[in-house]
């Protein structure tokens, strides 16, 4: 048997253990980043420029939206959400933005340029 | 639901190469330029596969967990302990990789009679209706 350790040890080391699945708003953030890029490749490859880009992108968020609300959420948003209109169908709406920027941009250019 | 969004992922990912591959071909061959026009059929199968894809992106996301501890503790008792997690033999989940009373050395159990794997949360519910079982069943 090992030599039990030090207390202060002994409670960082279970402190630091909180369980990263119960945090909620990394799963929508999760879906959010991984759909943003997607729907950066479709407005590069459609052409969209200026507004018309970030017009998809808002389109593109609400319809993710009701996907988690129909889906995850099983239709009872203030169960699973605090502010169900912040966190559900905000939440996270400017998160992605950058990387469907990034992706508009990359595709556009290799595909419409 | 983990085949759904499998299958729905990847026919997603094959629409949308198929579709990109198509209008990087429509823009170098188009007669009338770079910014022709995109036929629709492309369009149409971009937004397929982009649908496709953000409904397996969802589907295959994990589940969410009631806000209130209540209603989450609610859900376990009507369905059943089903996390997505370990379950130890005593009944508990396993909220944490490594046991965090490792330091105990009850790994191989008090005078080697097999470990305790007490790990982290304590389903007192489900111990309970163990217990009452247990008690119809002596008399």
């Amino acid at each position: 048997m090992r030599p039990p350790p030090q207390h202060g040890f002994i409670t960082t080391r279970i402190l630091l253990k909180v369980p990263v699945s119960l945090t909620l708003p990394q799963v929508v953030s999760n879906i959010r980043n991984l759909t943003a890029s997607l729907f950066g490749v479709a407005a590069g490859t459609l052409g969209l420029e200026s507004y018309p880009g970030f017009i998809f992108y808002l389109v593109g968020t609400l319809v993710v939206s009701a996907m988690i609300f129909a889906f995850r959420a099983e239709g009872k948003p203030s169960e699973y959400f605090y502010r169900p209109l912040g966190d559900l169908w905000a939440g996270e709406v400017f998160g992605g933005l950058s990387g469907f920027v990034l992706t508009w941009t990359l595709f556009y250019g290799l595909v419409q340029a | 639901m983990t085949f759904l969004s499998t299958t729905l992922n990847t026919l997603g990912a094959l629409f949308l190469t198929h579709a990109v591959y198509s209008t990087h071909e429509h823009t170098t061959t188009a007669a009338s330029g770079a910014h022709a026009p995109l036929p629709l059929d492309i369009t149409l199968e971009l937004l397929l596969s982009l649908l496709l894809l953000t409904s397996g992106i969802v589907l295959s996301s994990p589940a969410l967990k009631p806000i209130h501890w209540a209603r989450w503790s609610g859900k376990i008792a009507r369905e059943g302990r089903k996390g997505e997690g370990e379950w130890t033999r005593e009944g508990e989940e396993v909220l944490a990789e490594g046991d965090p009373y490792e330091f105990l050395g009850l790994e191989g159990g008090i005078g080697g009679k097999g470990g305790e794997g007490r790990r982290g949360f304590w389903d007192v519910g489900g111990k309970r209706g163990e217990y009452e079982a247990w008690v119809r069943g002596q008399s």
